[in-house]
């Protein structure tokens, strides 16, 4: 009994901690990592993620973090119009993907693709783009301002500032946002294999979880004891 | 300087320390960006003991508590072991065509066409990624890069040519010892590192070094031969989703 109280102690101060370091100026309620790992993790990535404004290819406005990917299992990937060495096998292959998705998880799943340049490819760049590759719906081309695009790529850890031979790199970032559960793979991976990664995240299939967020006892967390 | 999830084993003397005194581990690295450290601080002693947010700070605090009749199995600056290496090298296979210095597999760590991290793409075939093979249910599969025979002794070669990253390497199943730590362009020896002595598994890589690997692919303690698939990776997370991977099997 003793011990119990302890550890409840324990937990409370850390997570209050965690709550002066991450607040500043307003609280907000920070997950307890002992109970949901998850949504903690998820809290603690949430800032990764720059809400920045972009523009969809049917010119409707979106916010980035609050309209692309909270609440959603996303692909993230980075494009051009213009781009002639890797995004014409990549959106193929990308295409392949989703159908394999729409046929497993109907709906469940966003693919989110960013132009790297964005002053050339506008609204309507974007709409000719995904007709001649006929993706499905679900899938948005997005275009920004290049200092917005470069930043978010730069949180997503899909930009290295000092090379200067690629401009996009040949990786998909693949993210279940309330989780908090994010991972990338190369974006040639065959499509079967980027597809049941992906379904790994939702919950019709069994994964490493069996499909249900994990619970900390799964993590076997001691901190605080 | 270790990688991530490289190891070391280090022994401690506390025999000359008052009783009440108070050691601390530190970590003196400044990293506060995912691509690599930023410098090691001025002085490691002055380090908070709660990291902050660039990573300084204490790891691990010791109290010494009480004292202990002195039998120490230890003689500060004795050499724990002279019998390296453990793997003779004059009982590796053959080393393959046009390697230098020889070795029997050779692991090139680079970018593919796409930037993207992966091991030995350009071969000759054509960019070759690490491929997982069929989807579930069906068996895995994954491509294997290359098959060792049990019981056989081999050198292996891990280049980086590049002087943008270097990579903590992780290979499973094996420890292997390194030979030799050489200039990938010049070919000279660098020498090893007091890190880098010692049966190992994780090694890290540096920025244009090449590093010279023997072991031997030994059974288990029963009739176990532990056969079967095993993975080398880079253990930088990123760089090992977007397939910096190969399989390696070990075959009767």
């Amino acid at each position: 009994m003793h011990k119990a109280v302890t550890i409840t102690l324990a937990v409370v101060l850390a997570a209050a901690t965690a709550g002066l370091a991450a607040g500043g100026k307003h609280w907000e309620k920070v997950p307890d990592p002992q109970t949901d790992y998850q949504a903690y993790t998820a809290y603690r990535l949430r800032k990764h993620f720059p809400n920045i404004e972009l523009t969809n290819q049917d010119g409707k406005k979106l916010r980035f973090y609050e309209d692309l990917i909270k609440g959603k299992i996303v692909v993230i990937q980075f494009m051009f119009t213009d781009c002639t060495r890797l995004c014409p096998m990549v959106t193929p292959n990308l295409v392949k993907v989703q159908q394999e998705l729409e046929k497993e998880a109907p709906g469940e799943v966003n693919i989110v693709s960013i132009s790297v340049d964005p002053d050339h490819d506008k609204p309507e760049a974007l709409k000719a783009y995904a007709t001649k590759f006929h993706v499905g719906p679900r899938w948005q081309f997005l275009t920004g301002r290049k200092s917005d695009v470069k930043r978010l790529r730069r949180e997503l850890g899909v930009l290295d500032p000092e090379e200067t031979t690629y401009e996009h790199m040949n990786v998909v970032t693949i993210g279940r946002e309330p989780t908090g559960q994010w991972f990338c793979m190369r974006a040639l991976t065959r499509p079967d294999a980027i597809a049941y990664n992906v379904l790994r995240l939702t919950n019709r299939t069994t994964g490493s979880t069996g499909g249900k967020p994990a619970s900390a006892s799964q993590f076997r967390l001691t901190a605080g004891r | 300087m270790i990688a991530p999830a490289e190891r070391v084993e280090v022994i401690v003397d506390f025999s000359g320390l008052a009783i009440g005194t108070k050691v601390f581990l530190n970590n003196c690295m400044v990293q506060t960006d995912g691509r690599k450290p930023a410098g090691v601080v001025a002085n490691c002693a002055t380090v908070p003991q709660v990291p902050g947010s660039d990573g300084v700070g204490s790891l691990l605090s010791f109290n010494v508590a009480f004292s202990w009749p002195d039998a120490s199995s230890f003689t500060p600056g004795q050499t724990l072991r002279t019998d390296f290496p453990v793997y003779n090298p004059a009982e590796a296979l053959p080393p393959v065509p046009g390697s230098k210095p020889g070795a029997t597999h050779d692991w090139r760590f680079e970018r593919g066409r796409g930037g993207e991290w992966l091991v030995n793409c350009f071969n000759g075939a054509g960019a070759q990624a690490f491929d997982p093979g069929p989807k579930p249910p069906a068996p895995e599969n994954p491509r294997v890069d290359a098959k060792c025979k049990v019981g056989t002794t081999e050198i292996w070669r891990l280049i980086n040519g590049s002087g943008g990253w270097a990579h903590p390497v992780h290979i499973h199943r094996n420890q292997f010892q390194i030979l030799d730590r050489v200039d990938s362009g010049s070919g000279r020896s660098l020498g090893l590192l007091p890190t880098q002595l010692g049966l190992k598994d994780v090694f890290r890589l540096e920025q244009n070094t090449t590093i010279l690997l023997i072991t031997k692919y030994t059974s288990g303690p029963t009739s176990d031969k532990q056969l079967g698939k095993y993975v080398m990776h880079c253990h930088n997370v990123e760089h090992e989703d977007m397939a910096m991977m190969i399989v390696w099997e070990v075959t009767p």
